[in-house]
C-alpha cells in the first residue's frame, strides 16, 4: 500500500522511487479529487502519465499542483 | 520585536495548551512556526525531520505553498540545513549574498524568492540532530544572541513536541516514531492537494480551515485529513468555495 494515509511503511514503500516529495503528495490529493479514485490509483495514474511522457514524477507534480495539468477532462486535460 | 514578553507568554500558553489536548505533531509545529515568525518577522520558518535513509524531509511550516515548501527540500542537497543537520551545529546570519559558491543552488532559489538571510538550528537529541529549523529572512537584519537563544529552544521544543506521542526505550522504537511524524505529513498533503481542487482555494487557506476543523470538533488534525482524502469528510463541511487563485 503505497499512498494511502498513515499506517504502515508509507515512507519505505516510496523512498526507493525517488518520489517522495511535497508535490508528489500534493498532486495525489487534486488527482484523488477530480477523478474521485482512491490516492493509491492517483499515485499510479500520475506515475503513469510521467512513464508515458517520459517525464520525472516531480515536474508532472508540480504541473498538477500548478493547475496547468488535469487529470478529469477539464482545461489543460491530459 | 517590540513585546517579547507578551510574545513568549503568549507562546507558552498556547503550546502548553497544544500538548496537553489530543496531541498532534503536525498541528503542533505548524502552530510553533506561526510563532517563530512572529519573532523574527518577515520571514519564513520550516522544520525538517530527517527519515530513515537519513533524508530531511519537511514536517511543518509557516507556510504551506508548494514554492516554499520545496525550497526546503531541496536542501537534501545543499544548503543550512543539509549543513546543519550534518554537523548538529547552528549557522547563523547567513547573507545570501555571501555564500553563492557554497550552495549555488539553493542561494539562487532563495533569493528568486526574495530571501536574504537564511539561518538554520539543529533539533537535538542526546547531543546529534534528528532534524533542522530553516528560517529565511527576506532582509539582512542579522538576529541578535537572545532571539537566537530563543529559536533553539524552539527547536528543542520541536524536539519534544515529536517525541510526545509516544515513550521511547530504545532506538528502534525511537525510529518508528519518526516515522510516524512524517507519515502524518504525507496524509496531510494529500488532504491540502484534495481540498485544493474540490474547493478552488489555495493551500494556506486549505490547511487552516483542516486546523479550524480539527480544533472545533476536537479532533486530531491527520484524522481530519485522512477523512477528507478517503471521502469520509466531504469538503464542504469544511467552510465555502472560494475563488481563490493556488498553489
Amino acid at each position: 500500500m503505497q499512498a494511502g494515509a498513515v499506517e504502515g511503511s508509507l515512507a519505505d514503500g516510496l523512498d526507493g522511487l525517488a518520489i517522495h516529495r511535497v508535490a508528489v503528495h500534493q498532486a495525489t490529493g487534486f488527482i484523488v479529487a477530480q477523478l474521485g479514485v482512491s490516492p493509491e490509483q492517483a499515485l499510479l495514474r500520475l506515475r503513469a502519465h510521467a512513464f508515458v511522457e517520459a517525464r520525472p514524477v516531480n515536474e508532472v507534480a508540480r504541473q498538477v499542483v500548478d493547475g496547468t495539468l488535469r487529470f478529469d477532462g477539464g482545461e489543460g486535460a491530459t | 520585536m517590540d513585546n517579547r514578553e507578551l510574545w513568549l507568554a503568549q507562546t507558552f500558553v498556547e503550546l502548553a495548551d497544544t500538548l496537553v489536548d489530543d496531541f498532534d505533531v503536525v498541528d503542533f509545529l505548524s502552530l510553533l512556526a506561526g510563532r517563530c515568525q512572529e519573532l523574527l518577522a518577515p520571514s519564513e520558518v520550516g522544520f525538517m525531520l530527517a527519515d530513515h535513509g537519513g533524508k530531511l524531509r519537511v514536517l511543518a511550516a509557516s507556510s504551506e505553498r508548494l514554492r516554499l515548501l520545496e525550497l526546503f527540500e531541496l536542501q537534501n542537497e545543499e544548503g543550512p540545513c543539509f549543513d546543519c543537520y550534518r554537523t548538529s551545529e547552528p549557522i547563523l546570519n547567513l547573507s545570501l549574498d555571501a555564500v553563492a559558491r557554497r550552495w549555488p543552488r539553493f542561494t539562487n532559489e532563495a533569493r528568486t524568492r526574495g530571501f536574504a538571510m537564511a539561518h538554520a538550528l539543529p533539533m537535538r537529541l542526546r547531543g546529534r540532530a534528528i532534524g533542522a529549523v530553516n528560517v529565511l529572512q527576506d532582509h539582512d537584519n542579522p538576529i541578535e544572541e537572545l532571539e537566537a537563544t530563543l529559536m533553539q529552544t524552539m527547536a528543542d521544543v520541536a524536539t519534544i513536541g515529536i517525541l510526545q506521542e509516544r515513550a521511547i526505550r530504545q532506538a528502534a522504537l525511537l525510529a518508528e516514531q519518526l516515522e510516524g511524524a512524517l507519515n502524518t505529513r504525507i496524509a496531510i498533503e494529500q488532504a491540502k492537494g484534495v481540498l485544493a481542487e474540490r474547493l478552488g482555494l489555495d493551500l494556506d487557506e486549505v490547511f487552516g480551515r483542516m486546523r479550524r476543523y480539527a480544533r472545533d470538533h476536537n479532533r486530531r488534525l491527520v484524522d481530519v485529513a485522512q477523512e477528507v482524502v478517503t471521502g469520509a469528510l466531504a469538503s464542504d463541511a469544511l467552510g465555502p468555495s472560494g475563488s481563490g487563485t493556488r498553489p
